[in-house]
């Protein structure tokens, strides 16, 4: 009976079509991440492959997003506390105004290095499904984690990921100085 | 007639499918995490408020949940 009815035919094509835009493009985050420039408060460019052979993690924040005013200063702590020849930290603010994200890091007194890029930047390339986001490279720049949402139990679990990586680098450093 | 009966359903189809809400993804809700979004942006302020309103009525509620104090629910 609905064979008979072309417009059976057009909503089926329509919803296929529908379906064919919903299916996310199968982007590689890492290398997107890797490649891209990003600026930093004093106007100095980083790409994070620079950072290649360190553990990098990588927090997207932005000044009106409270969960992630809340969890900066966590991360601020930890950049104090692991930042080293084998950890390095971005912040990538998702301000439209840079100069918001500069006043809230002037503020709450911020070492951590901070970088802005704004809502059409990393942040869409990614598509981040949440904010804060924080994405943990690896030293060979693939994503070892990532962590939506900034519950203290997500903070737990995202640090002792960052510290097995620590961990896996040192044991490598150690091992490769012995065989020398 | 059974074409453009067709056709039309499939152009309403179109319209309802098209017109729905656009998604707002976390990282483009700037403007509407905006305090000015809000329509209480001063908690206490409107505490103060409710407060005199209150005394000035002789009753309380009615201020948006059920239960408005008129003793009909």
């Amino acid at each position: 009976m609905f064979r008979r009815h072309p417009s059976v035919r057009y909503c089926a094509a329509l919803l296929a079509f529908i379906a064919w835009g919903a299916v996310p493009a199968l982007a590689d985050d890492a290398a997107t991440l890797r490649g891209h420039e990003l600026t930093a408060m004093n106007g100095d460019s980083v790409r994070l492959d620079d950072f290649r052979g360190r553990v990098v993690v990588v927090n997207f924040w932005a000044s009106w997003c409270k969960p992630c005013l809340r969890e900066l200063p966590e991360f601020d702590r930890w950049n104090a506390e692991l930042t080293d020849d084998e950890v390095v930290f971005a912040a990538i603010s998702v301000d439209q105004r840079k100069r918001l994200a500069e006043r809230f890091a002037q503020k709450a007194g911020l070492s951590l290095p901070i970088y802005h890029d704004g809502a059409d930047g990393l942040a869409r390339s990614l598509d981040l499904p949440a904010l804060p986001c924080t994405y943990v490279l690896d030293a060979n720049g693939d994503i070892a984690a990532i962590n939506e949402g900034g519950s203290a139990e997500d903070l737990r679990a995202l640090r002792a990921v960052i510290e097995r990586l620590r961990s896996g680098l040192e044991a490598n450093a150690t091992s490769q100085e012995a065989r020398r | 007639m059974k074409r453009i009966l067709s056709a039309s359903f499939f152009f309403l189809v179109l319209a309802l499918v098209t017109a729905g809400c656009a998604a707002v993804r976390p990282y483009e809700r700037e403007f509407l995490a905006d305090d000015i979004m809000l329509f209480e942006a001063d908690a206490e302020e409107a505490a103060r408020e409710l407060h005199w309103i209150e005394a000035r009525e002789g009753s309380s509620g009615g201020t948006g949940g059920a239960g408005g104090g008129c003793a009909c629910n």
